[in-house]
């Protein structure tokens, strides 16, 4: 029995069990006054606005090079003018809520695990708790309305500077015709599709802030143990994402139109 | 009139027993310290009367009420009567030291602005601090960042001070003037205090009772004069600071 007991407290069943109970308990402190406004307000400015270049670049870069690569292979068969029209759905829809999902993953998580570690090293979070503050309300649950707010907004923005990039490369260097591309676009696109990004976006951003407030505050030792729990929170985040991905890529409808 | 009661606690920590069967009282209005070698579980012990850790076994009653057995909010609302000043003073790093002070006024207590910078004030002037409201932690030295971790604690006006090796890392002079302030603070707010530590002069400086934690157990208790003259040969070592004796060390 001891060692059965031993087995699934150091099982990956323990920790998903655990991690989903402080999920759990961090989402519904959410709906319970008193409501954290200026540290949500905080956490909003931290995930959303720092995270604008890092997401600005990405995005940029991945929507060139995919447009790149589109254009050259439906060049092999004389249908480079049709290249662009699958640019949007993918960008929307899987390109940039991911890449940009695992982007602040690495920047935000890592942020977030490595603060909220130190802080328990340091005695702050039982400090908090000896001050009538309940620490995951305080220090979990806005991270985790702040991520799942301004992830969304951060992919529609993403959206964008993509379909910018991909515009850069058919026409600015392709010197494919403008009005060819914006047609080209638009004619395989649906407002389905950014909904369908924006909705993994929300997902994603609850993923992280949990996953990474979780591995904060369960850090156990001094400096080492704060390294442990930022690599555990970016690459456990990393991973959920993409599962997750897969999850709403196989319940959401492909398209509204039928 | 009994505060605090602990009862036959016990916590392991994986194969690791910490307490095995702590038995305390400790009466109102009293300062009591607890003296023991390093990772004996002082710390833990400490961190059970708040509640911070749950027992395996055994209970904790504050004016007779089980810590043990209350709900997180229950024990949230507990802690307006607690203070805890931390080791490494727990100053949160992000707020400067007004903030500070005055995070817990926020929380328990109604107050405006104007009444919580006046408290703000008094509790850093009866610390012996002056105009670093507006200074972050990081810019203090160890003995200041101790003294607003007491500032802290008093402006919250609590009934019992809990206080986790306020003298380790402090040169004597500075150890000396934080034991004066824990004296001070207890005769002026009379307010029942724990104290962990290993300083005995500190222990002897500022306590009604001691009690010695050694392998799990309060093996003994008593006045200064009583510990001072303990028979004990685990105590005796422990006070002369001798690495000879029963006390095994590795």
């Amino acid at each position: 029995m001891k060692l059965i007991k031993r087995f699934l407290d150091s099982s990956i069943f323990f920790l998903l069990g655990d991690m989903a109970i402080f999920s759990f308990e961090a989402i519904k402190n959410i709906f319970s006054p008193p409501f954290e406004k200026k540290e949500t307000l905080k956490q909003m400015f931290e995930i959303g606005v720092s995270s604008l270049q890092v997401v600005s670049l990405t995005s940029l870069f991945t929507g060139m090079v995919f447009s790149l690569q589109t254009y050259l292979g439906f060049k092999k068969f004389g249908a480079e003018a049709y290249s662009a029209s699958i640019m949007g759905v993918s960008i929307t829809k899987e390109l940039v809520p991911v890449l940009v999902g695992l982007m602040v993953a690495g920047r935000v998580g890592a942020s977030i695990a490595a603060e909220l570690g130190t802080m328990k090293v340091t005695e702050q979070i039982d400090a908090l708790f000896t001050l009538g503050t309940d620490p995951i309300k305080f220090l979990a649950s806005p991270r985790i309305i702040a991520a799942s707010l301004m992830l969304p907004v951060l992919v529609i923005y993403g959206d964008v500077i993509g379909i910018i990039g991909s515009y850069i490369v058919d026409v600015l260097v392709m010197e494919m015709n403008p009005t060819n591309f914006v047609e080209s676009i638009l004619s395989h696109f649906e407002v389905w599709d950014i909904i369908t990004g924006l909705i993994k976006a929300v997902s994603f951003g609850t993923i992280i802030a949990s996953v990474s407030s979780y591995y904060g505050m369960r850090t156990e030792g001094g400096a080492e143990g704060v390294g442990k729990a930022t690599t555990f929170a970016v690459v456990t985040s990393s991973v959920l994402i993409l599962v997750a991905d897969f999850i709403w890529g196989k319940v959401l409808p492909f398209s509204l139109k039928g | 009139m009994n505060h605090i009661e602990i009862i036959n606690l016990h916590k392991s920590f994986g194969e690791k027993k910490v307490l095995r069967g702590v038995n305390l009282t400790i009466k109102k209005g009293e300062t009591f310290v607890v003296i023991g070698g390093s990772g004996t579980g002082k710390s833990v012990l400490m961190k059970h009367i708040v509640g911070l850790i749950k027992p395996d076994a055994g209970d904790i009653l504050v004016d007779r009420e089980s810590i043990v057995k209350m709900s997180k909010k229950e024990l949230l609302e507990k802690m307006r009567k607690f203070a805890y000043v931390f080791q490494g003073a727990a100053l949160f790093d992000s707020l400067n030291i007004r903030e500070n002070i005055a995070f817990g006024l926020r929380r328990f207590f109604n107050y405006t602005e104007d009444e919580i910078s006046d408290i703000v004030k008094e509790s850093l002037e009866s610390v012996g601090l002056f105009n670093v409201e507006h200074k972050m932690p990081a810019e203090l030295s160890g003995g200041m960042k101790k003294r607003v971790g007491l500032a802290r604690a008093i402006a919250l006006k609590p009934e019992i001070i809990l206080y986790d090796e306020p003298t380790t890392g402090l040169d004597p002079v500075m150890s000396d003037a934080i034991s004066r302030l824990i004296n001070q603070i207890s005769e002026k707010y009379k307010v029942t205090s724990i104290v962990i530590t290993h300083d005995m002069k500190s222990a002897f400086t500022i306590a009604d009772r001691i009690g010695m934690l050694y392998q799990g157990k309060i093996i003994e208790t008593g006045s200064v004069e009583e510990i001072k003259n303990s028979p004990n040969p685990i105590l005796k070592q422990f006070i002369e600071g001798s690495s000879e004796g029963p006390i095994q060390f590795i």
